[in-house]
């Protein structure tokens, strides 16, 4: 379904082609799987996510999603996809019910269509009292709610969400989890960013470990506990963030820096 | 009360601003940048303040006294005004006063409605301002001054700004003549010039009712309408794109299927519905407000000023006017909040893009500023002469002139759209923080990072500062009076304010100053096929120069200024003296400057032609009349093609010096002393010279070839212009390549 080979991204800025933002990860996400990128803060998860969605421009590499190349197709790509950001981003002057609804416009669903699928994800996100809330006045955890409605809306085969569980209490995080999972049974390909290594632990089927850009470990939580002998993910991610440290002393000190 | 706390709070907030580098651009560049580019502005549009002839019908001039005369032929008489003021009257006065008799109607019953109509259409048709009738002999002597019958009868049109000046002009006129009248048959002498003659004049307006009034709004709602449409569109943009971005949502609007252009253009829709309400909405208050003022019986003091309140077919048009004037302040206000980054910054930008756009307002408030084609080719004052004939109902002057303000009004709402749209995908605009800004550690980063060239940044810089100094320069320089102080003036001038500053940049900036500055030799087939190339296009840029004048004709301080120079010029020692100073030394300091170092800072970044473009773009600013600019535009990116092609600076010395001299050469070619070569230069309409058709069209089309040959294959991809010796830096094509050779294909940048 996702198919990422060599992806590197550096931005403009000087001295960033040394150390890119992203260098050369590949992966694959499959349908009815939930795949995790799992990596600290500045790993390159958001960059990644946002270069699967065509918000960003890869400087090399390819990204197919679903048979087409995200370079060529950026649009076509992007209806093939539902997008939760990192920052819920909820335009404030607008309703609940209005949101989604412009969403679903933007991705030419017939108005026939639309609105029973409006309902429908009101009801199954629980969000019918919510409906007329203005985004100014939401909480985060409604905030969130609205934009897995907006990403959802569509109902794309592919859904990607850049650490959803960001400000959300741990009953809206079950309750998200809970429809992520519904959303795999249905056969959907989710690609999940997070570094709360706990959740992708629990949720993922496939994880990539993301460390400078790049990918230091990739496989099931269980192939990567047994791998590195570890009892959880979260040692595994510690184990690798230390084997990097090790590496990296002697070079800095080679350096004189 | 905590004064430490205070303190605290204080430094903080200081600290925080003094970081942010654009607020200290606004705070502290912006106002030394601002007041010297305003004045370089008012001095390019000092060529629109160009006065213009006025045409002067006159029936009966053989009932003119002889002696003191009062017209010569076409002209005022000498004597009565200077010779500036005689070539700003231009007379008709081939027919006698009983042609007046044809224009007048006794048998209508509004008969003086009748005549005054036949007389403005006969105006029209004529082409004059003023229309001047002279019925009986002009009465000299002194008991006739108790006779209260005219002896001349001057007709203008006060709704018109050229009859009215064209009226204000002959009172002028006419009160010199009556005081020499009055001198020679009274012998009387008075030093008021408006002291009353012993030839009568009466002034008639001819004016149609409702006429005056439309005229008054005509000067007025345009200017208001631009202001309103401005206001209104520039802070829904800030909120609809920086806005946006710092609230995040833009981020998931771009992750939707829409295109970016989609998204500009929904924008700008938008924008475009709250600019023209603000707009209409005011209008609707104005008018009303005008109403309640000058409906009182008269007693506002503006009843007298504005003849009443706007008609409602000026109203009509106003609303029309509202949406290319909404379009296009409303993709000029997106293009500025699309660059921004936050709210705050984007309000920074309102200053820039009034001082844009304020000058192109001010231009069609000048009097008996019209729609032409050079206005019509005005972004904004296009717009505004445009609704100023609706208003006026002077559709047959307008007519002609609208679609190329439609054409320019599109074009620059797509270019601004296209910039939006280009915004929207740089992605440090849209997902970095603003820069956090430490002048220590930037001037300490900067000269430890200095790349092997400069950067744009720093040809935009370099470009502004010989800008300003050239400004400056003319403050401080006295015109020069001789040949010499001439010379000297010039080479230092040049020197001073455009060879050292970018010189100094490239050596500070720069890690590769040779590099930079394109300083390598070329094959000596390169260089005299520079010059080839100069000689074959300068028959199309003396045409085009042409085809500039035209339009945008020079004032007359200007044609002064140029004569002065010429009498000047008319004492150099020798023909090669005036080519080393007026082509090559020039050619050699504006080269370094721009194809060198501005170029290179352009290209560091730019796709070549984009490059190529911004200097032409910079090269042209500095040439103070805007003639000279958007001559210099065509000139600078011809030569910025060569820089490119050839990656020599030899290159284009050579093709800018060939050309000014050309140019040097026709201008003197009657003190040259060339015969027998009449079969290549011929005189010219304006008196100058120019190459003969055959050799002339020739050469065209041998440039244009060259021309069209280096532009064929795709320029070198965006990248730093590679050092001497590097891969890609040089490469060896042949002449059997053909003409390509000339300027080899420069070059695989990386």
């Amino acid at each position: 379904m996702i198919h990422v080979r060599q992806l590197t991204k550096a931005y403009d800025d000087a001295g960033s082609a040394a150390c890119p933002a992203v260098d050369r990860i590949s992966f694959d996400a499959l349908p009815g799987q939930i795949f995790g990128l799992l990596g600290p803060n500045g790993a390159g998860k958001t960059t990644t996510l946002r270069i699967l969605s065509t918000i960003l421009r890869a400087t090399s590499g390819t990204v197919v999603v679903n048979g087409l190349d995200a370079t060529v197709h950026p649009e076509l790509v992007r209806r093939q996809i539902g997008f939760v950001s990192v920052n819920t981003a909820i335009y404030d002057r607008m309703t609940a019910w209005e949101m989604v609804h412009f969403f679903g416009r933007l991705n030419q669903m017939p108005a026939d269509l639309l609105l029973p699928r409006i309902e429908w994800l009101f009801e199954r996100l629980k969000m019918t009292g919510m409906r007329d809330q203005l985004g100014s006045r939401m909480s985060t955890g409604m905030k969130q709610k609205v934009s897995i409605a907006r990403a959802l809306v569509h109902d794309p085969p592919v859904l990607v969400f850049d650490e959803p569980t960001s400000g959300l209490d741990v009953l809206a995080a079950r309750e998200l989890f809970r429809t992520i999972e519904d959303m795999k049974r249905q056969g959907k390909c989710i690609v999940y960013s997070s570094h709360i290594m706990s959740e992708v632990d629990r949720l993922c089927d496939a994880v990539a470990i993301l460390l400078g850009g790049r990918i230091v470990a990739h496989g099931s939580p269980k192939a990567l506990r047994e791998q590195f002998a570890q009892p959880a993910l979260e040692d595994v991610f510690y184990h690798l963030i230390d084997s990097a440290e090790q590496v990296a002393a002697p070079e800095t000190a080679g350096t004189g820096r | 009360m905590n004064w430490s706390n205070i303190r605290l709070i204080f430094a903080r907030e200081l600290v925080d601003q003094m970081r942010d580098r654009r607020t200290l651009f606004t705070v502290f560049v912006m106002p030394l940048l601002l007041y010297p580019i305003l004045g370089a502005l008012t001095m390019q549009l000092g060529q629109f303040f160009r006065e213009q002839p006025t045409a002067v019908w006159i029936l009966g001039a053989e009932n003119l006294p002889a002696d003191p005369g009062l017209v010569d032929g076409i002209r005022i008489a000498r004597g009565l005004v200077g010779d500036s003021g005689r070539s700003l009257i231009r007379l008709e006065s081939g027919e006698p006063a009983t042609a007046f008799q044809r224009y007048q109607t006794t048998d209508s019953s509004d008969g003086e409605g009748t005549t005054s109509a036949n007389l403005l259409a006969a105006m029209r048709e004529r082409g004059t301002d003023l229309l001047v009738v002279i019925p009986h002999p002009v009465r000299l002597e002194r008991e006739i001054l108790l006779d209260d019958r005219p002896d001349m009868l001057v007709f203008h049109d006060s709704a018109d700004d050229k009859s009215r000046i064209a009226a204000q002009r002959w009172q002028f006129v006419t009160a010199a003549w009556q005081q020499q009248l009055m001198a020679r048959f009274l012998g009387f002498e008075s030093g008021d010039s408006s002291a009353h003659g012993p030839a009568m004049v009466s002034a008639v307006d001819l004016t149609p009712a409702g006429s005056m009034q439309a005229a008054t709004w005509a000067r007025i709602l345009p200017l208001l309408i631009m202001i309103w449409c401005l206001t209104g569109a520039f802070y829904p943009a800030i909120d609809l794109c920086a806005g946006e971005k710092e609230r995040g949502t833009l981020e998931t609007l771009l992750s939707s299927p829409s295109s970016r252009s989609d998204i500009a253009l929904g924008k700008l829709g938008a924008v475009m519905v709250f600019s023209s309400a603000t707009a209409v909405l005011n209008l609707t208050s104005l008018g009303l407000t005008a109403l309640l003022l000058l409906g009182g019986g008269g007693f506002s003091p503006v009843a007298g000023l504005l003849q009443g309140p706007p008609p409602l077919s000026a109203i009509g048009w106003v609303v029309l006017a509202t949406i290319p004037a909404s379009a296009l302040f409303g993709a000029l206000s997106l293009a500025a909040a699309a660059f921004a980054r936050s709210s705050k910054e984007g309000q920074y930008y309102l200053v820039p893009l009034i001082m844009v756009t304020l000058p192109l307002m001010i231009i069609p408030m000048l009097p008996a500023s019209r729609l032409d084609l050079g206005t019509s080719l005005i972004p904004v004052t296009g717009i505004m002469l445009a609704l100023r004939g609706m208003i006026e109902g002077e559709w047959s002057q307008i007519a002609a002139w609208l679609g190329p303000v439609v054409i320019v009004t599109i074009a620059c709402c797509a270019a601004a759209i296209r910039w939006v749209v280009y915004q929207f995908n740089r992605e440090e605009i849209l997902f970095r923080p603003s820069e956090r800004f430490a002048l220590g550690q930037w001037i300490a980063e900067y000269f430890r990072s200095r790349d092997t060239g400069p950067a744009p940044g720093h040809a935009i810089v370099c470009g502004l500062l010989i800008l300003l100094l050239r400004f400056f320069s003319i403050g401080f320089v006295r015109p020069p009076v001789d040949w010499n102080g001439f010379a000297l003036q010039t080479v230092i001038l040049l020197l001073a304010t455009v060879c050292v500053p970018a010189l100094l940049m490239t050596v500070v900036l720069s890690r590769q100053p040779l590099t930079t500055l394109l300083l390598k030799g070329l094959p000596v087939r390169h260089v005299v096929a520079a010059g080839v190339l100069a000689l074959c296009l300068h028959p199309a840029l003396a045409w085009f120069s042409g085809v500039v004048m035209r339009l945008y004709p020079h004032s007359e301080s200007v044609n002064e200024l140029a004569s002065g120079l010429t009498a000047i010029m008319d004492g150099a020692p020798s023909l090669v003296m005036l080519i080393l100073v007026l082509a090559v030394v020039p050619a050699i300091f504006e080269e370094l400057a721009y194809r060198g170092f501005v170029l290179s800072g352009f290209r560091s970044m730019a796709r070549p032609m984009v490059a190529v473009v911004l200097s032409s773009v910079l090269f042209a600013a500095a040439h103070g009349v805007i003639q000279q600019s958007l001559i210099a535009f065509v000139v600078g990116l011809i030569v910025g093609v060569i820089a490119i092609r050839s990656g020599s600076i030899v290159a284009c010395i050579v093709f800018h010096a060939v050309h000014n001299a050309v140019a040097v050469l026709l201008s003197r070619w009657d003190r040259c002393g060339v015969d027998g070569l009449d079969w290549l230069v011929k005189q010219s309409a304006d008196g100058g010279h120019e190459l003969a058709s055959l050799p002339a069209t020739l050469a065209t089309v041998a440039g244009m070839a060259m021309l069209v040959w280096m532009l064929r294959p795709t320029l070198a991809k965006p990248g730093r212009v590679p050092a001497t010796g590097e891969p890609g830096g040089r490469s060896s094509i042949s002449w059997l390549d053909g003409l390509r050779c000339v300027f080899p294909r420069r070059q695989r940048v990386c």
